[in-house]
């Protein structure tokens, strides 16, 4: 009998787990609601880290894996990073041998970025495109196992639900064919979750607008444990284009731009002033926090942020910029030659999600996660070009666990009747929905949520906005979402806003309840780390529709 | 400035497709997926003339010129949706005439069904045998040719290119030019050529329409260049 596995997501972590098992023989369904060309994957720009060493620099797995753990602040598995860094140069070579091109020196060497917060220089990196170069190479080798039948794509499918057996364990789950409108029930020994990040929920992120959270929120509506929701990672510089955020690299900061606003009708460089000597060349953390503070500190009308590079050489813009010089013309139509640039802290990076172990099980038999939407290796903090390497090599064990763990075989008879409950239930979830008397837009509602996710859980939090986030919250589910349904849309899309709900409630409670700033996670009520009672996990779970949080040992 | 969105419309596959126009007033420095989603996120969508509409159906991922999910027609022009600017739209009228890519089969509004790209890859054997050969004087090629966010800009503007006659367009011959070339020589090779002859070649009018819409201005002519270089020399 075939060997069945289930990849949801077709990003680096879905990719790689399909290849990985793909190789081993296994029958893969690979399912995405758009092709592998869209996923927010194509977006990494900067690079991914490996030891390679190719800059004489001694740098060695240790050094990796104590820059990552450093970051992480105690709240990342040693274990799992340690696997993850060793893995890694392989990943490259493999990625080479399948025709991925990576800039190189001179010598014919990897050339390698230097990345905040990392000791050596250790990002391998494909111009400014890492992540299109890699994808497209991991696409071609998907291309060949599907003419060889091993892997199906579904793209144009959305997940809609899993599959369980009699004791809860995942057995497969329900698409939809987003051509044809219908369902269609896949099964498998295991299912793989690599659906990213959840942008929807806070809107307004660097990333793609199609990560938006739904299957994180329906699999923690289902009783899956989530970890660390409270810690989002923002980029110091954004910019607001197309009701998104557009990236201006981390490189205009290391080059030297200065970041400054009007106070009193002159330039105030709040950065010089407040850390004399490095400006704003302090981590991505400090710099967000900073901004923000300054911007509370100006009045109304006045709070804005600008990044002047008008003194850049103009070599610089050619070499190191040119990309970002180009989009800031394109969206802005501002010359960062000659204009300044406002800026704003922007959501780039979630490193909490989907609890899995150091082998990318979730809480759930049968379930596994990886890439952004799963809780492994960042902890606190994501350094920068740890997230593609996560990713890609998070795929590859999420793959090669699942093959590995047991599981019951059921003959077609007996999956026919889980497959049957799973669609009865769905079908009744959606019989719930359908019908009830309000009419409020879904899209209008998704935007409010997003509003006071995006006000009470900022950069800085304290227990006062997070108290009157939650309770916002509510007072939109009672106003907006029970007993509403909007016919113009979608009715899967009616049956997700309560799904959501629950996810940004739990993320609320998670920050509340974690009463001290770590990393990421900035409390003005508790400005200290606080290791005796937070040294921990944060561990999210509903039940009985109720949304606990604990704090529990890191594997 | 009131600018109109006209927008063609169709329910589903076999529906009949309609215009329907709406009204924006507001910044005009504002791509159309940006209206796009003003206005599905209005809390009631009305056309021009106040009729209460279904929100526009469309494909969006990155907004930033990265994916090519938002590719569509605008102003009798394929484009993408994130890369087209009010201002630079309206500088002859005020209403923006939006329509889904006509060459591939309708979804729904702008959405329209992009599978045959995809197919046709596989049909035309995209892929490595054993390990990559690279080569540094084609890095730089072999980079553009991966930067196609297969969007299917090419194949609208393509006189030769219709769904059925398995005519793989720009999209084909810019990822065989790194694919014939990153295999080694052998059978693997030699069958990817034989496919860029039967999918691409044996079709091209070289009306070059392609080069002029490719929203990542790939140097398609040179591809093609290097493509059948490599049949003459081997």
């Amino acid at each position: 009998m075939n060997q069945n596995m289930i990849v949801i997501g077709a990003g680096f972590a879905g990719l790689c787990a399909s290849i990985q098992a793909a190789e081993k023989g296994y029958q893969v369904a690979l399912v995405s609601p758009m092709p592998s060309e869209r996923a927010q994957s194509v977006m990494a720009a900067g690079g991914m880290n490996a030891v390679l060493n190719t800059k004489g620099e001694n740098d060695t797995f240790e050094d990796h894996i104590a820059d990552t753990v450093r970051s992480a602040l105690g709240i990342a598995s040693e274990k799992a990073i340690s696997k993850m860094v060793h893995s890694a140069p392989g990943i490259v070579d493999r990625l080479i041998k399948e025709g991925v091109l990576f800039t190189r020196m001179a010598d014919g060497n990897l050339d390698l970025r230097r990345f905040g917060g990392q000791k050596k220089a250790r990002t391998a990196f494909s111009s400014s495109g890492t992540g299109k170069q890699i994808i497209t190479g991991l696409n071609q080798v998907v291309r060949k196992y599907e003419v060889q039948g091993k892997i199906v794509r579904y793209s144009n499918h959305t997940y809609m639900r899993i599959v369980e057996d009699a004791n809860g364990v995942v057995v497969g789950c329900v698409i939809r064919d987003n051509l044809e409108g219908k369902f269609l029930v896949l099964n498998g020994e295991s299912v793989i979750i690599a659906t990213g990040g959840f942008n929807g929920i806070m809107g307004n992120t660097t990333g793609s607008v199609n990560n938006t959270g739904a299957v994180t929120a329906n699999l923690f509506f289902n009783g899956v444990e989530m970890a660390n929701l409270e810690f989002v990672q923002y980029h110091p510089t954004t910019v607001y284009v197309s009701g998104k955020r557009l990236l201006v690299s981390e490189a205009a900061r290391s080059e030297g731009g200065r970041l400054f606003s009007i106070r009193n009708g002159e330039r105030w460089y709040f950065m010089e002033e407040w850390f004399p000597g490095v400006g704003a060349l302090v981590s991505r953390d400090q710099c967000s926090k900073s901004i923000y503070r300054a911007l509370k500190m100006l009045p109304e009308g006045e709070k804005h942020v600008y990044l002047d590079m008008t003194f850049f050489d103009e070599k610089v813009f050619k070499t190191k910029l040119a990309e970002t010089r180009s989009d800031c013309l394109k969206y802005l139509k501002l010359d960062p030659m000659k204009d300044v640039i406002p800026v704003y802290p922007g959501i780039h990076y979630f490193m909490g999600g989907i609890k899995v172990d150091s082998e990318h099980r979730t809480s759930k038999k049968g379930l596994y996660a990886a890439g952004e939407c799963a809780c492994q290796y960042h902890g606190a903090n994501r350094l920068g070009g740890n997230s593609v390497l996560g990713a890609l090599y998070g795929g590859l064990e999420a793959a090669e666990t699942a093959m590995q763990d047991n599981h019951t075989i059921y003959s077609r008879d007996e999956l026919k009747v889980f497959n049957k409950k799973a669609l009865s239930r769905l079908d009744r979830n959606l019989k719930m929905v359908v019908g009830k008397p309000k009419q409020y837009s879904i899209p209008a509602t998704q935007m409010a949520l997003q509003k006071i996710m995006n006000e009470c859980l900022g950069i800085e939090r304290n227990a006062t906005t997070l108290l009157e986030g939650i309770r916002r919250m509510d007072e939109l589910y009672d106003e907006r979402i029970k007993d509403n349904y909007d016919q113009t849309s979608s009715y899967f899309k009616n049956l997700q806003v309560k799904e959501r709900w629950v996810l940004s409630k739990a993320i609320l409670l998670c920050a509340l309840g974690r009463k001290e700033s770590r990393g990421s996670h900035m409390r003005e009520d508790y400005p200290e780390q606080n290791d005796e009672a937070f040294a921990k996990m944060t561990l999210a779970k509903l039940k009985d529709n109720n949304i606990s949080i604990q704090f529990v040992d890191v594997e | 400035m009131k600018i109109l969105l006209k927008l063609r419309r169709q329910e589903n596959p076999t529906a009949k497709p309609y215009f329907q126009t709406f009204a924006y007033e507001g910044n005009n420095n504002i791509s159309v997926a940006n209206l796009l989603n003003i206005l599905n996120s209005r809390e009631n969508l009305t056309d021009v003339s106040g009729k209460k509409a279904a929100k526009i159906s469309w494909e969006c991922s990155c907004i930033e010129k990265k994916c090519g999910a938002c590719a569509m027609v605008i102003n009798h022009k394929p484009r993408l949706a994130c890369d087209s600017f009010l201002e630079d739209l309206i500088s002859e009228s005020n209403e923006i005439i939006v329509e889904p890519l006509r060459k591939f089969p309708k979804v729904r509004d702008l959405r329209v069904d992009r599978r045959s790209i995809f197919t046709g890859m596989n049909e035309m054997k995209m892929w490595i045998e054993g390990d990559a050969v690279l080569n540094d004087d084609d890095y730089s090629s072999h980079y553009l040719s991966s930067r196609c966010i297969m969007c299917g800009c090419c194949l609208e503007a393509c006189p030769n290119f219709n769904t059925e006659n398995g005519f793989m367009g720009a999209v084909g011959i810019v990822t065989a030019s790194k694919i014939i070339n990153q295999n080694k020589e052998g059978s693997h090779r030699k069958e990817v050529e034989k496919n860029a002859i039967e999918h691409f070649f044996s079709s091209c009018d070289q009306t070059m329409a392609c080069y002029n819409v490719c929203p990542m201005e790939i140097p398609i002519d040179d591809m093609l260049v290097r493509v059948s270089k490599g049949f003459v020399t081997s």
